[in-house]
């Protein structure tokens, strides 16, 4: 029995909606063209942060963390992995609070033109773990 | 009671009486209105999901209906900008946003809407302020 795509991808769905992990597809210069609802939560408070928009994953990140930009920017081959789940610190401002969340990237090139885009928020995990020991 | 005299294709997304006017709606005017419209419960279950809200996110109305908004429908706004401002007892914001249509990003114009006074709390959503 066989199943067409779109019912494949029904099923596929669910998945890719409530995944904890924002994930992404963009172009070289980081215009997401695919992404899931955990990116967009993630994402919009920090561009709205610095007043960037809110469709350029790179632009965003890069203004939070310089050295993003320049690892994509010096990475010469055809495809393979940039930023391979990397811990980062981030700062951000709502209203008047400060907040500040730890991250884990990973970047990967997977044609000439397209970036892979995994991250993840790890604050709440890391307080749990740290009361486990 | 519904309100038959309304006529939900002529207003206006900023209008200030908006969130009046809706209230006296039925579910089923609220797929007349010619903006997406997400009526829920104060404790963010949805009661109604207008079509145009279904078309611009491709989840079916009755999928949504019952559930929590913010953790099960639009988890893309479950966030300090949007999910976390229903919190205030009295609420009337706009902002630029992205919802996801699949996995596509979409731009859109939010309004937020609820106050002490009224029966439910409203996630509206004006995409034309983009396509036009």
């Amino acid at each position: 029995m066989t199943s067409s795509p779109d019912s494949s991808l029904a099923k596929l769905l669910p998945l890719i909606h409530h995944a904890p992990l924002a994930m992404t597809v963009t172009t070289l210069t980081g215009h997401m063209t695919q992404v899931n609802p955990r990116c967009i939560q993630l994402v919009m408070p920090m561009a709205m942060d610095k007043n960037l928009p809110p469709d350029n994953l790179l632009t965003i990140l890069t203004a939070y963390l310089p050295s993003i930009g320049t690892a994509i920017e010096t990475f010469t081959l055809p495809t393979g992995l940039i930023i391979d789940q990397e811990p980062y610190q981030l700062q951000f401002t709502s209203g008047a609070d400060t907040i500040e969340r730890q991250f884990k990237l990973t970047i990967e090139k997977n044609t000439a033109e397209t970036l892979l885009i995994f991250f993840e928020d790890v604050t709440d995990f890391l307080v749990k773990a740290d009361r486990m020991r | 009671m519904e309100n038959q005299s309304v006529s939900p294709t002529t207003t206006n997304f900023s209008d200030p009486d908006l969130l009046n006017w809706l209230e006296q709606l039925s579910n089923e005017q609220l797929d007349d209105v010619p903006f997406g419209v997400v009526r829920m419960s104060r404790n963010g279950v949805v009661v109604a999901y207008c079509k145009s809200e279904s078309h611009l996110t491709g989840i079916a109305q009755e999928y949504a209906l019952n559930k929590y908004y913010f953790t099960q429908i639009a988890p893309c706004a479950n966030n300090m900008m949007v999910a976390a401002r229903y919190g205030l007892p009295d609420l009337d914001e706009e902002l630029d946003y992205i919802l996801t249509h699949v996995c596509e990003p979409v731009r859109v114009r939010l309004r937020l809407l609820k106050s002490p006074q009224s029966q439910y709390q409203y996630f509206l959503v004006d995409r034309k302020a983009y396509t036009a």
